[in-house]
């Protein structure tokens, strides 16, 4: 499964486990998520598996990976060597 | 603003998801409000929040007018080639360039349909006929819903066929009596099973 860049981020974002607001992704982001785009890609993400919402106070909703989520980051990291330069013993 | 905007908003004919995030993207935009203290922080949030619904809102706008101007010149080149048609067989009376009208509509017909049906949700609609006993594809092999416009627009292609080919209105005539007829004994054995 080829995981796009926002997607990826997304789930960087989320892999401590803390469920968090949409807006605080972009914010936490540096640039890389936009408020215009990132409720677009967290819908899409939703409808593949990769995350999971409940809805919040005031219409937001907070989002969190699944377990699908961790997998397809890891995934993404093990493809791109970040895995395997990262486990120093 | 965003209040007015919002209503507008709801008037706006957005799929499901694209109306999921513009409410989204709404609701931190008076989240944020509702915790801006001073007037140039309201207006910052404003006019970040008025940016951020624009940009959420252009992806779907832009799409629907895409499919919008697909649709309009698709309904148009099927409108000409209908007339065009009609005046092959009726004034000219020549059978290929109406057989040629034919082919192209059914490939345009078909180019659209794959077209707007590509992202048609799996549950957005319960099939009505999912449940037919009997397969039509021997006879309807393009699986053209007779049904509503579509429906009606084959009828009325097969009538003007059979009107104006007298071997098809002999063959449409014998169809058409045995669909009554095997109707009727249809309806008659279940009124009689069920009484």
């Amino acid at each position: 499964m080829r995981l796009p860049a926002s997607e990826r981020t997304i789930l960087e974002l989320l892999s401590g486990g803390e469920p968090r607001y949409g807006l605080e992704l972009v914010a936490a982001s540096s640039g890389r998520l936009t408020r215009g785009g990132i409720y677009v890609t967290l819908g899409r993400m939703e409808e593949k598996g990769l995350v999971t919402s409940v809805a919040a106070s005031g219409g937001r909703r907070l989002y969190r990976a699944t377990g699908l989520g961790e997998r397809a980051l890891l995934a993404a990291r093990i493809f791109s060597g970040e895995a395997i330069l990262g486990a120093r013993p | 603003m965003r209040h007015l905007l919002a209503r507008l908003i709801e008037r706006l004919p957005l799929e499901t998801r694209e109306r999921r995030a513009v409410d989204e993207t709404l609701a931190d935009w008076e989240h944020e409000a509702s915790i801006a203290r001073t007037r140039a922080a309201r207006a910052a949030v404003a006019a970040t929040g008025l940016f951020a619904v624009c940009a959420a809102l252009a992806r779907p706008t832009s799409r629907t007018m895409i499919r919008w101007a697909t649709l309009s010149a698709g309904v148009l080149t099927i409108v000409f080639l209908g007339i065009f048609g009609t005046v092959a067989i009726r004034w000219s009376g020549n059978l290929e360039a109406f057989m040629v009208t034919v082919v192209l509509g059914g490939i345009l017909m078909a180019a659209m349909r794959f077209a707007f049906g590509r992202d048609r949700s799996q549950t957005a609609l319960f099939d009505p006929f999912a449940r037919d006993t009997f397969a039509t594809d021997a006879i309807n092999y393009a699986h053209v819903r007779v049904a509503g416009v579509g429906g009606a627009g084959l009828v009325a292609a097969a009538m003007i066929a059979a009107l104006e080919f007298q071997l098809t209105t002999v063959a449409v005539a014998l169809g058409l009596s045995g669909g009554i007829i095997g109707a009727t004994t249809v309806i008659l054995i279940r009124r009689w099973r069920h009484s």
